[in-house]
């Protein structure tokens, strides 16, 4: 008897390892950049041991343009094509660090201790180089675990809210506003010692295939407790999503009165929870 | 060398035979062989759930052949959410994991979104089986029905709980002032008018309490020709949209004879309004609960006479498989027959949603008793639907925002209205995506 449960077990371990390992086996991690000292909010990836940096987020930073060409699959920076391989992920395009150094006339530093990689730009100009092959890039989304957040917002009542947004390879979250009221409509109040937090935000289906549930919404507040939001108050509505569909409305939650808003988080039954951060 | 064998080896390996037996017998959803299981959802509750549960006994007393495991979906916190809309989050879910239910309860809009990832099975591919719905038999659900329940000419789902709007009014205070009913909106405006009693400048009892509500504003919108969408188009801005708006903005803070609520209905009981437009639904409630004599009368009538209606339909749904689906078929056939309906409508108020059903002997017995049903029953034959689209729930959401914004005067009606239009039109583009 003994020795059939040995075979039960050891046959659900190596399940459980194959599986992880399979899940493993394409990770990505997430680093810091920093530009002549400055950190960025955007976050590099660090894949198959090299980085990569988002085209368009190292262009605003060193104050060059960037271009994806369609037609001939190519991006530019600075003026000049892109050696080596690109990623999109999302609506994201991610080129080779060390390439873009070059384009920048940039020397890159990598620290993977400390997950980062520092660029530093000199001042003088430089040639183009001569022969530039063209980049060739895997255009399908690479399915991530992780989120990155492209703008950190105030949600202090006093300054404006700044739209933020968060996106896996199935949906992007953007929240445009966030207000809190003690009334709706001049009749419906909280309860006592509670607020209402109304969040203004749209769902787009950022994949290729249709998406027929999309998911549930809640947020988080300061001390990580999770809230569902008060549907008849609120007038966001489930749809169907076709690729590059969008949904969008309100939310109003109810909250302790002195709860902090920190994340919006969007579960689904095929990936880990996208999380949005308010702040 | 014989090994032996432990009676606890074999024992190990007969129970895990009879558990992969079972597994597999699983998959064909049979409680027994030769019959099939299904599932159907619903979101009943109270009296409407027990009178579901005593159709369903009888439907598996009369096809042994059927088992059904009868569902009921409800909002875990009706504070956060109402039970149709956890069913269809419910439904969504399912469908996407291919795990849908054989049966379940569909608002006309969310059919129109089945339809198109292909989740359904129209009732039209039974029509010409055995157990099929002949021609006859489908011209016996009133058209309005029957239309709701089309889509490209094809019908799809049954209607099953269906209800219209009425407007009930106070009859001691109706007679007080010497009043009969408005039937038309310029009678509703001059009737509040009278009824509404001051003292000095304050208002202590008013015409008409109402909800500022899309569905107040479907009221006057249909029965002046109005429409709220047409097509992808939002359209419910128009110059009737915006007068309808504003005779509730006139009525509200002009004339100061329509009172606002949030509470309508409790407001009416408690005669702070001697109108309130509902629907039928309401009817059991006040009975039960309604301290003074009250009246049904229909909808006020404008250019033509137009009533909304509300309520959903059976639909069945795509699981792949075909005895699952006859089954499915054949229970909704049975809820929606003649002498099931009939019951269904007498045990819970709700319309009946056949012709015959609404003629048959016990039927008429029971309007006998139940003269409030009358006014609801004729309605039906001026009854129009309300936006099948999907996004249909949100719009209803930016007109509720535009009702209120108008009537509280932090916008004009016809601001409102653009604004809520141009939401509307905003939302039926980008759900489409690429496309």
């Amino acid at each position: 008897m003994k020795r059939h449960y040995h075979i039960i077990i050891y046959a659900a371990v190596a399940i459980f390892v194959i599986t992880m390992s399979l899940a493993r086996a394409s990770s990505i991690n997430y680093i810091t950049i920093t530009v002549d000292g400055k950190a960025l909010k955007e976050k590099a990836l660090f894949k198959d041991s090299y980085v990569y940096v988002p085209l368009d987020a190292i262009a605003a930073a060193t104050g060059t343009t960037s271009e994806w060409n369609p037609q001939k699959k190519r991006a530019i920076l600075n003026g000049m094509p892109l050696k080596g391989k690109a990623y999109k992920i999302g609506t994201v395009l991610y080129v080779p660090a060390i390439s873009a150094a070059q384009n920048l006339n940039a020397t890159i530093k990598v620290d993977h201790k400390k997950g980062l990689v520092a660029f530093a730009t000199r001042s003088v100009a430089i040639k183009p180089p001569t022969i530039i092959p063209t980049v060739t890039p895997t255009v399908k989304p690479t399915p991530i675990r992780t989120v990155i957040p492209t703008v950190t917002a105030s949600v202090n009542t006093n300054e404006p809210f700044i739209p933020v947004k968060a996106e896996n390879d199935v949906f992007k979250i953007t929240v445009t506003n966030l207000e809190s009221v003690n009334t709706i409509k001049g009749h419906y109040t909280p309860q006592a010692g509670k607020k209402f937090l109304v969040i203004y935000l749209s769902q787009q289906n950022v994949s290729n295939e249709v998406q027929i549930y999309t998911g549930k919404l809640a947020l988080v507040d300061n001390g990580g407790n999770a809230y569902e939001y008060m549907e008849a108050l609120s007038n966001f509505w489930l749809l169907v999503l076709r690729p590059g569909g969008i949904n969008f409305g309100y939310l109003v939650f109810e909250v302790p009165s002195n709860s902090v808003p920190m994340q919006v988080v969007l579960s689904t039954t095929t990936r880990p929870p996208l999380t949005l951060n308010l702040r | 060398m014989k090994r032996n064998y432990p009676a606890s080896f074999i024992g190990s390996l007969i129970a895990a035979i009879t558990v992969l037996i079972l597994l597999c017998t699983q998959q064909g959803n049979s409680a027994s062989p030769g019959s099939t299981t299904i599932t159907m959802w619903h979101t009943m509750r109270g009296g409407h759930k027990e009178a579901v549960e005593e159709l369903l006994k009888k439907f598996m007393k009369e096809n042994p052949d059927i088992t059904v495991n009868l569902v009921n979906v409800s909002s875990r916190d009706p504070r956060m959410g109402n039970d149709y809309s956890a069913l269809y989050s419910k439904l969504l879910e399912s469908i996407a994991q291919k795990t849908p239910p054989d049966v379940a309860q569909v608002y006309e809009n969310w059919t129109t979104q089945f339809i198109d990832i292909n989740a359904l099975v129209p009732v039209d591919s039974f029509k010409n089986g055995k157990d099929g719905l002949d021609e006859k038999d489908q011209q016996d659900f009133f058209p309005i029905f029957k239309e709701a329940n089309t889509y490209n000419g094809k019908l799809w789902t049954l209607p099953f709980n269906k209800s219209i709007y009425v407007l009930y009014y106070n009859k001691s205070l109706f007679k007080a002032q010497n009043l009969s009913y408005p039937k038309t909106w310029d009678e509703l405006r001059t009737s509040a008018q009278k009824l509404t009693v001051r003292n000095g400048d304050e208002v202590t009892q008013y015409g008409i309490v109402f909800t500022p509500s899309v569905d107040m504003f479907g009221h006057y919108l249909y029965a002046h020709g109005g429409e709220f969408i047409s097509g992808d188009t939002a359209v419910f801005a128009s110059p009737t949209g915006v007068k309808d708006l504003e005779f509730w903005v006139q009525l509200t803070n002009t004339d100061r004879t329509a009172l606002p609520s949030f509470n309508a209905f409790d407001d009416f009981i408690k005669q702070k309004g001697a109108i309130y437009v509902d629907s039928t639904s309401r009817i059991g409630h006040l009975k039960k609960e309604c301290p003074f004599e009250y009246g049904i009368a229909p909808v006020p009538s404008g250019s033509t006479r137009s009533y909304q209606f509300a309520g959903t339909n059976l639909a069945i749904f795509n699981s792949g498989s075909d005895a699952r689906q006859n089954a499915a078929w054949r229970l909704v056939k049975f809820l929606t027959n003649t002498d099931n309906n009939a019951f269904w409508a007498m045990s819970t108020g709700y319309l009946p949603v056949r012709q015959s059903a609404a003629k048959s002997a016990k039927y008429q017995d029971y309007l006998k008793s139940h003269p409030d049903i009358n006014v609801g029953l004729q309605s039906l034959q001026y009854a129009k639907i309300q936006p099948k689209n999907p996004a249909w729930e949100s719009i209803r959401g930016f007109i509720n925002d535009a009702m209120y914004e108008a009537i509280s005067q932090t916008a004009t009606p016809s601001q409102a209205l653009e604004k809520a239009a141009m939401y509307s039109n905003g939302l039926l583009k980008s759900m489409k995506g690429k496309n």
